[in-house]
């Protein structure tokens, strides 16, 4: 299926006004506390936390 | 989360220089003790979602904890500003881009890439031997500009891991995975095998983040469809947040 989508979805990618480059930025997470907490500890880098969860009475895919 | 300080431009420029840590509440005993130390809800109890600026040495408080940024900051710009004022004075000693930021497994990294509309990528090594070369391209990527923060990364080392996921001769690599929309399993749109280039990895990634940008949700009818399909997210550990409890 995607295989046979993948011609159409380059092409659109190709004059999609919005590109990844162009795209709003993201924040990147590291999702655990044990690798987060070790990186800031090696780099000295101050630490932006926020725990979430990923679901919403109990339905998943959202947070 | 609150998605008007998260998502403005000075916050996420400033987070480029922070260590920046996301972890699933009650989805693990032994982060839920830390999680409760930095704040804990009217009830007493870890509450969905808990919000902190700290310092490198993972204790110092740097803000006003609580549960999102909105318990800190007056504004965006507010938060944008104190980043900035933070990492004057803590600047860093190394970049943070040296590290994979990884989901502790499968299961919960799909569910992840589900909420936030990205594609995961999965470094699937049965062998550890075909881990660092292959890790050590994607480092690269997952902080390269135009891909940084737009997916989610995990590993796999046993084929019991990849059972939820729709694929067809899956070979250990990189796998590009589109979530379902209740990140209860995906399908694997594109993959790549171990000793794959970087522009051959760049490539597939891209892919996946082109797929996932079709993705749009509504919370209210995301959730309303979910009940009506019977999704019922299990979590490690007991939801004590007094507005999120799960249906019996």
């Amino acid at each position: 299926m995607i295989n046979r989508l993948l011609p159409a979805l380059l092409l659109l990618y190709s004059v999609s006004p919005v590109h990844a480059a162009d795209a709003p930025g993201r924040i990147a997470w590291f999702g655990t506390l044990k690798q987060g907490l070790a990186v800031a500890e090696a780099t000295k880098r101050p630490i932006l936390l926020i725990s979430a969860a990923p679901h919403c009475n109990g339905v998943s895919g959202i947070w | 989360m609150d998605r008007s300080f998260l998502s403005h431009a000075g916050v996420v420029a400033a987070s480029r220089e922070f260590v920046c840590i996301r972890p699933s509440t009650y989805e693990s005993a032994k982060e839920a003790p830390f999680l409760e130390s930095l704040f804990r809800g009217r009830s007493g109890n870890l509450e969905n979602t808990v919000f902190a600026i700290l310092a490198p040495d993972g204790r110092t408080r740097l803000c006003r904890t609580g549960r999102s940024p909105g318990f800190a900051y007056s504004s965006p710009d507010d938060m944008a500003r104190a980043m900035q004022q933070i990492l004057r004075k803590y600047p860093g000693t190394a970049p943070a881009n040296t590290t994979l930021p990884l989901l502790p497994d499968v299961r919960l990294a799909i569910n992840v890439a589900a909420c936030d509309s990205t594609p995961l990528a999965i470094l699937y090594a049965p062998d550890p031997a075909t881990r660092p070369a292959l890790e050590q391209k994607l480092i690269g990527l997952a902080w390269h500009k135009n891909l940084v923060g737009r997916l989610q990364y995990c590993v796999a080392t046993k084929p019991g891991e990849l059972k939820s996921l729709v694929a067809t001769g899956v070979r250990p690599g990189l796998l590009v995975v589109q979530p379902g929309a209740y990140g209860t399993g995906g399908q694997v749109v594109t993959s790549r095998l171990p000793g794959a280039s970087s522009e051959d990895l760049q490539e597939a990634l891209q892919l996946g983040i082109l797929l996932s940008e079709f993705q749009q949700k509504v919370m209210r009818t995301h959730v309303a469809r979910g009940r009506q399909l019977g999704i019922n997210w299990t979590t490690a550990i007991p939801v004590t947040d007094p507005g999120g409890r799960r249906r019996p």
